[in-house]
């Protein structure tokens, strides 16, 4: 009965067929201008995760220094390092799976004859070979304790020199002489800054950084979780041990507990809210589109209101007269959610060819759809009840 | 014998009860009987068959299809009763534009719920009986207003119903177009068996009736057999 209905309605839109496909566009352009929004939002998300991937999500960050209010949300200058005796008692910690630290600092380097001042990240190998899966093009990864070994950024080994460094070969930095084990991969947009560092084991850190040369102190330690473990509470036990071994208050807190987990809620709270504030200024096209749709409902029931009665006159009842107008209606909404979307989803790909991220999701076609099939509905649903309330007698004398 | 159809007292009032467009008018029907009604322009004639059809409701009296007390069916059993029971023809034809004969003739069949297939081979039959059979396709614009009236018939016929009202079928058409219809509608009572209700102005029509009312003011003025039928 319905697909007999709908045969009747799709008549009635060819009949009126320049008129159908005006109205048709206005839900074009409102699925066209909402789907690239949001997969523009979409992309962007994409993107910034893809960049995040190195991260594991199970890995919590302990750094020095805190963001507070009373600073004006700047970071309170360190008052106090953090110390291998923190690591200590933050691995032993129940949740924690493993973990290390790192130390980073300037120090000058000598290949060559040529003399540059570089930055070394000198830290646990667990955290390069266990929990920041960072590449490497050639070579390998400090080995626990190793010493006087190093692993060079992309662009040092590239370069920073007029000569090539390669694995093999010996470096001076410091006043400490040491092997080339590996060489990184270039990092990505967001981890470029990787690419002109030079890493090694803590204990060579302390050697050839001044400023840690005769202390314990350590910038950032890094604790893995263990597996199916809760990260969010896991770091919160963190961040109590650290109160705890700090003697200070949640106000007082000199040192940021993070997690990637965090980081990756943040991206996705600032494109979610991205995504709704685009998708919402592209809602009001839609909205003019729906009301394109109510309004060419209404002129063409004005137009065929001897049909309604004439319908009425040999039988159909009133939900059946409903059931015609609102197919009517729903048919142009979903052609135009159709139409909007494959258009959308060709702009979507010339923009990535133009290196603009953009990326449409199966579940935002599948909500365009039934979206615009419901704005459709929505929209013709009042002409539709009117048209099915009209006295048939009245109907028929209408002239 | 049970009447087809039975008013008692029927009145029908507009401009909130001032006007009355039926002035208790009662009447019964025969089964396979022929009525013709007449009177003036605005005597209530199309009033009192649009409530005979079951297509309008008196606002006050009693309408009795057959055993059926249709003044107290609900909205849709009414829409029901009036598609299996009732075949309209109007003056000004009233066919749907967008569609073709054929499923102008298949639109009661379709609100009845019968399956496409067998709508349409109804449909093509029906056509054939009213000498359409080459105009299944045919839009109503590419039609001539007899064709019109006869594919109105073949519809007013789909479901197969006991009653045909016909208001002023001919009033729009040519004398030999006009000639046609009559034959079609007469065929609906001597052949068909049906009960026929026609509204006309023109003797010529009326003299084809068995039984004849004239309304004035909305009543009967006078209710007569003809020629001793
Ligand atoms: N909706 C309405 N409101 C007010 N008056 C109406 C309405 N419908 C019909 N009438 C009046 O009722 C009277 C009978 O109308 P109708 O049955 O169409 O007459 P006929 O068919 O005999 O010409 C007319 O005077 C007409 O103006
Ligand atoms: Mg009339």
């Amino acid at each position: 009965m319905i697909a007999d209905l709908a045969e009747y309605s799709v008549m009635n839109l060819r009949h009126r067929s320049m008129r159908s496909w005006l109205t048709i566009i206005g839900i074009v352009i409102g699925v066209f201008s909402i789907v690239v929004m949001i997969s523009i939002a979409q992309g962007l998300d994409k993107y910034i995760r893809d960049q995040l991937s190195f991260l594991s999500d199970d890995i919590i960050t302990v750094n020095a220094g805190s963001v507070s209010a009373s600073t004006g949300g700047g970071l309170v200058a360190a008052a106090r390092d953090l110390t291998e005796s923190d690591l200590n008692a933050l691995k032993k910690l129940p949740g924690i799976e493993t973990g290390g630290g790192a130390l980073a600092g300037r120090a000058k380097m000598n290949y060559r004859n040529q003399n540059i001042s570089i930055y070394v990240d000198a830290a646990d190998p667990v955290l390069f070979t266990e929990m920041f899966t960072w590449e490497l093009e050639d070579g390998r990864w400090m080995r626990e304790n190793e010493r006087g070994a190093v692993v060079l950024g992309y662009s040092v080994a590239h370069d920073v020199f007029i000569h090539e460094v390669q694995v093999g070969q010996r470096v001076n930095i410091g006043n400490k002489s040491f092997t080339v084990v590996g060489v990184a991969k270039k990092g990505t947009a967001l981890t470029s800054s990787m690419d002109s560092l030079v890493f090694m084991t803590k204990e060579d850190g302390r050697e050839v950084i001044p400023e840690f040369a005769d202390n314990t102190a350590v910038t950032e330690i890094d604790l893995k979780v263990v597996s199916g473990a809760n990260i969010s509470e896991v770091q919160s036990e963190v961040t109590d041990e650290m109160l705890r071994r700090h003697h200070v208050t949640e106000d007082e807190k000199d040192f940021t507990v993070m997690s990637s987990a965090y980081v990756a809620e943040q991206v996705g709270n600032i494109t979610g809210a991205l995504s709704l504030f685009l998708g919402g200024i592209a809602a009001i096209s839609l909205l003019v589109g729906s009301i394109g749709i109510a309004n060419t409902m209404l002129m063409s029931i004005m137009e065929r209101t001897r049909e309604i009665g004439t319908m009425k006159a040999v039988g159909a009842r009133n939900g059946d007269i409903m059931d015609i107008f609102l197919i009517e209606s729903g048919i142009i909404g979903i052609v135009g959610g159709v139409i909007g979307l494959v258009l959308s989803i060709v702009v979507s790909w010339g923009m990535n060819q133009f290196g603009v991220p953009s990326s449409i999701s199966a579940e935002v076609m599948a909500g365009a759809l039934a979206f615009s099939f419901v704005v459709g509905v929505v929209s013709g649903y009042v002409p539709a009840r009117n048209a099915a309330e009209l006295n048939a007698v009245e109907a028929l004398r209408y002239e | 014998m049970e009447a087809a159809l039975r008013l008692k007292n029927v009145k029908k009032m507009y401009l909130d009860g001032k006007f009355a467009a039926l002035n208790g008018v009662s009447l019964d029907v025969e089964r396979e009987e022929f009525l013709i009604i007449m009177g003036r322009s605005g005597s209530g004639k199309s009033t009192l068959l649009h409530i005979m059809g079951c297509l309008d409701t008196p606002t006050d009296g009693e309408v009795y299809i057959g055993k059926v007390k249709a003044s107290s069916l609900s909205r849709d059993e009414l829409a029901d009763f009036r598609r299996k029971k009732i075949g309209f023809v109007f003056q000004t034809f009233n066919l749907i534009p967008n569609l073709d004969s054929l499923r102008n003739v298949a639109l009661p069949l379709l609100f009845e719920g019968i399956e496409k297939g067998e709508r349409e081979k109804k449909a093509a039959k029906l056509l054939e009986s009213v000498g359409l059979g080459t105009k299944l396709h045919n839009y109503p614009n590419e039609l001539s207003g007899g064709e019109r009236q006869r594919v109105a018939i073949a519809r007013a016929l789909a479901n197969n119903p006991e009653i045909i009202v016909a208001d002023e079928p001919t009033g729009n058409l040519d004398s030999a177009s006009a000639k046609h219809v009559l034959e079609i509608i007469s065929d609906l009572h001597l052949k068909e068996k049906k009960t026929v209700v026609v509204v006309t102005h023109e003797q010529y029509v009326a003299d084809m009736g068995e039984r004849i009312i004239y309304m004035k003011d909305g009543r009967i003025s006078q209710d007569g057999k003809l020629r001793g039928k």
